[in-house]
């Protein structure tokens, strides 16, 4: 009864419509200053050392590595099986088939006992697979008592996996599923374009969606036979363990019994990709449209990185901080703060065997779009002629220092899986540190100098949503690309 | 009682999942650790700043949380998104802190920081070294003492604007569009705080000026309206050292805002809503409403959503997926408000499945799951991903001091992850099965069918809606 009474008593306030709000009380602020309110405090004494991370890390005969971090008193431990060779997109390959088979894996195996599992959780999580540019991780975080047993499902699954007709039909189903919504994103429509308009068609990454969702459908069980074959391989895979592991030296023995039968056949050295960026004459535009319309303009701004094993991937990474990396980054200050543009600048910088790009992103209103992408195209020009301050370079890297020291053990755990992948062996996490501490203003200039603007794309990207007949087609990018300087 | 063939074979499915016999479920121990009361450090301040602090030394970063009773409940009826609005002026500098410095400052140091605005509060996040805790706190001492007046017009005009490319870029632009806001429309009735929707002729057109702006933050930013909390690799005595230092002299008014009520309001009846949008995949989304009186039946909630949907071998998602074929993707989540649970359903569908059909597999697939006892192993298995899942979360130090700024200062409950988890491990079959049974009835529920429809209105719009969810003006003054 009381309840419906205050009910009522809303319902008749909010008849009231809009009253007028009694404004401020003057003097704004009661609060009595003091002098040590002024200025911004010193650090407190209390300085914590970043406690440097025991990384333990074995090879096993058979060639795989095993690398063990422990995190005593959370609970959890997380575990990646990771397979540096299995990146999204191989070439000489189906589109997806590295994403699929990563997920036809977890769909039945056989145990080492010999039954044979469809599908089964550890302490109440069922693993999953992920697959990147670098490589395809399969995963599983349990609470401390259920490690031994995670591990069980993981070496079963990539040892000994059925790879039936009817499993890789379901995972066939579920990645046309993702495919069908991604396709119909903003994210999922540039995607695909990014290694286009960069290296070109034939570029591995260059999927437009059709042909994804075509070579997906044609997928074969024997081609994902084939391609695990060829793929899966001791010499070419890591076990991540990160947390609250009960002893080190068990996870070391548990992955010996485990994974150390696993033995290397057939090996065939997988075909090395080679990329380069399109030059300006071989390029369809240097910006796009892909449709218009709506009253905002998604940006995307890429310039290529044609030699990633010869840039300092540290320095970009913080010159990318620098430019566009959050609150303090120029394009933050310029486009948000002081012109009150946009509600974010995003991006990053994406790496693989043979290429990579960094990436800046904004939304504009649609009139603003012509400026947006000369600012963007600026500030890297200016990053490559003059050195970034001192105090704005120490900025940078504290904010890239915190990507690399994670406090959660599933996040040290994907970054050590990440930068494994990347051929950046995750013992040396700290090094990184340390390498990071020590760029200098003229490391960044040099890396920003690797950048070449005339070989860099602007896409945009209207109001998809406005485009009804659009929005039920598959192949929007065939359609709609228009040279905005037409 | 006979049970159903299809009960039957979603036992069967369910069984399976448990057959590993290398992988045995076992009953959970408890994670050694200490008990809550010696962790966590509460106490309130003078001037009522409620104060929690919790020490984790694993690595030397401190998370930062304040939280102020100030969320979408208390906008002013008619001047909608002004507490968001208020917390991106707060960005905007003070009287000894420049504009966008204070950002730069924890930036600068190597930290991370972000804000919100919730239905319930608005919450102002920075994670740091753990030395720059000073900083920290001088900033949310500024924020909260020394704001107003240095707000202006010149940088309202520009925020106004950011709030609307967030609003575009979150929601306008996007698939999402208008469907959120038409279910708040029905979830709450007329003048309930919580109907708050994001307007889309007021959010483009910002009805209120400075003096607005100001009062809000003069009436909620202040400390006995707010909660600090710090977890991280600090020495307690020199954190409240510090916290005494920079809150309090921060002077209040001696009583906390005003808020508007914002009571339970079960659902008396079902509502359908047809909703047609341009985007291709058609869905059904249902909503359960209930107020739990304890944790216990709050994690019992959990361990429900675990048992839908967990993963693709899940009851619903097994029995839409893989069973029927009609969904790509199917879920079953927990919404939390201050004073009220939801128990909310998605089920996106295959394009150019019948939703009328989809809607009689669905309520057929949680018949069977509310019918479906409970096995020893399958509740051990939901309890473990249920716990699972919190220390997951729980690993952030962002994460836990959020929860204990933002836990219900109404209510007087505080995020405590020793009661989680003493209830969750208390939670039995029996309990489990009467929840699911109570809350997920087919007689009090709001349905939305989404249609695609290509020539729908941009962000699509309801286009037909029956029943009725709350009980009339009448009927509510009846004894």
């Amino acid at each position: 009864m009381k309840q419906h009474l205050v009910i009522v008593a809303a319902v008749l306030l909010a008849a009231c419509g809009r009253a007028a709000l009694p404004g401020p009380v003057y003097p704004l602020t009661t609060t009595p200053d003091a002098d040590f309110r002024r200025r911004p405090p010193e650090p407190a004494a209390h300085t914590g050392v970043w406690r440097e991370l025991a990384i333990t890390t074995r090879t096993m005969q058979n060639g795989m590595r095993v690398i063990v971090v422990e995190q005593p008193g959370t609970g959890l431990v997380s575990h990646l099986y990771v397979c540096s060779r299995a990146g999204k997109n191989p070439e000489s390959y189906p589109a997806d088939i590295a994403a699929l088979t990563g997920d036809v894996l977890l769909q039945g195996f056989r145990l080492s006992s010999g039954e044979e599992v469809s599908a089964t959780r550890v302490g109440g999580s069922m693993p999953y697979s992920h697959t990147w540019e670098n490589g395809t991780a399969l995963g599983l975080t349990v609470l401390r008592e259920g490690s031994r047993a995670a591990l069980r499902v993981l070496a079963s699954a990539v040892q000994r996996p059925l790879l039936t007709e009817a499993g890789v039909a379901a995972s066939k189903e579920s990645q046309g599923s993702h495919l069908y919504d991604v396709s119909r994103t903003i994210g999922g429509l540039i995607g695909p374009l990014k290694a286009h308009l960069l290296f070109g068609a034939q570029h591995r990454f260059a999927l437009d969606n059709l042909r994804w969702a075509r070579e997906l459908a044609a997928i074969t069980t024997p081609e994902v036979r084939r391609y695990y074959q060829a793929t899966y391989q001791p010499s070419v895979s890591s076990l991540i363990v990160v947390g609250d592991v009960i002893a080190e030296e068990e996870v070391l023995a548990a992955a010996d019994a485990e994974f150390g039968p696993w033995l290397t056949v057939g090996t065939e050295s997988a075909p090395q990709p080679r990329a380069k960026s399109l030059p300006p004459d071989q390029r369809e535009h240097r910006v796009f449209a892909v449709l218009d319309g709506g009253s905002t303009t998604s940006i995307t701004v890429l310039h290529p990185i044609d030699s990633p094993k010869q840039i300092n991937v540290h320095a970009m990474g913080v010159l990318h901080q620098l430019i566009a990396g959050g609150y303090s980054s120029q394009l933050w200050r310029s486009l948000r703060h002081e012109a009150g543009l946009t509600y974010g600048v995003y991006g990053g910088v994406t790496h693989f065997a043979d290429g990579g790009y960094l990436e800046i992103a904004a939304s504009v209103p649609n009139a603003e779009t012509p400026d947006t992408i000369e600012a963007i195209f600026d500030a890297i020009d200016a990053a490559s002629m003059k050195a970034p301050s001192a105090d704005a370079l120490r900025a940078a890297k504290a904010s890239y220092l915190a990507t690399l020291q994670p406090v959660a053990g599933a996040d040290l755990a994907w970054l050590l899986a990440r930068l494994d992948a990347a051929g950046m062996p995750p013992e040396k996490l700290q090094s990184a540190a340390e390498a990071v501490r020590e760029l200098t203003p003229s490391d960044i200039l040099s890396t920003a100098r690797t950048l070449s603007s005339d070989r860099a794309v602007a896409l945009t990207l209207g109001n998809f949503y406005q485009y009804p007949r659009f929005a039920s087609r598959r192949d929007v990018r065939q359609f709609e690309i228009r040279d905005a300087n037409d | 009682m006979a049970v159903p063939k299809r009960v039957c074979l979603l036992a069967v499915a369910v069984a399976s999942l448990f057959a590993v016999v290398a992988v045995r479920a076992r009953a959970q121990e408890p994670v050694a650790s200490a008990p809550v009361a010696e962790r966590v450090q509460e106490r309130t301040l003078a001037n009522g700043l409620r104060v929690l602090i919790e020490r984790d030394g694993r690595q030397p970063r401190v998370a930062v949380v304040m939280a102020y009773d100030a969320g979408m409940r208390d906008d002013p009826s008619g001047y909608r998104e002004l507490a968001h609005v208020v917390e991106h002026m707060t960005y905007r500098g003070s009287r000894h802190v420049k504009p966008n410095e204070g950002g730069d400052r924890v930036i600068a140091a190597g930290g991370l920081f972000n804000g919100f605005t919730s239905r319930d509060h608005a919450a102002y996040v920075s994670q740091l070294p753990a030395e720059q805790l000073p900083l920290a706190l001088w900033l949310e001492s500024e924020r909260m003492a020394f704001t107003t007046e240095a707000m202006n017009d010149d940088l309202l005009d520009i925020e106004l604007d950011v709030v609307r490319s967030e609003w575009l870029e979150r929601d306008s632009e996007g698939m999402r569009a208008a469907l959120p806001e038409a279910q708040m429309h029905e979830l709450f009735p007329e003048g309930h705080p919580y109907r708050h929707t994001q307007d889309r002729g007021s959010k483009r057109d910002f009805s209120y000026d400075l003096e607005h702006v100001r009062w809000f933050h003069q009436q909620h930013y202040r400390p006995e309206n707010a909660t600090l909390a710090i977890v991280g690799d600090i020495d307690l005595a020199e954190a409240n050292a510090l916290i005494d230092k920079y809150f309090a002299g921060v002077r209040g008014t001696g009583t906390r805002a005003a808020r508007p009520a914002a009571p339970v309001v079960p659902f008396a009846g079902e509502r359908v809503i047809d909703f047609e949008w341009r985007y291709p995949r058609p869905g059904l989304i249902v909503r359960y409403r209930t107020a739990c009186p304890d944790l216990v039946c709050k994690q019992a909630l959990r361990m429900l959503a675990e048992r839908a949907t967990g993963d693709r071998h899940s009851l619903l998602s097994y029995a839409l997926q893989t069973q029927a074929g009609i969904a790509s993707e199917v879920s079953m989540s927990l919404v939390e408000y201050d004073h009220a649970q939801e128990v909310v359903v998605y089920a996106w569908l295959e394009p150019q499945t019948d939703l009328k059909l989809a809607q009689r597999v669905l309520d057929d697939a949680i018949a069977q799951m509310v019918e479906l006892a409970v096995e020893d192993k399958e509740l051990t298995s939901l309890k473990q991903a249920v716990w699972t899942g919190e220390l997951r979360s729980a690993e952030s130090i962002q994460y836990r001091a959020t929860r204990y700024a933002t836990s219900s200062r109404t209510k007087g409950e505080r995020y405590d992850l020793d009661a989680l988890e003493r209830a969750l491990f208390s939670v039995t079959k029996e309990q489990l099965m009467q929840l699911g049974a109570g809350v997920l009835s087919t007689r009090k529920r709001l349905i939305v069918r989404v249609a695609f429809d290509e020539d729908a209105v941009q962000g699509g719009k309801i286009v037909d809606s029956s029943g009725m969810l709350f009980h009339t003006g009448a009927e509510a003054s009846k004894p």
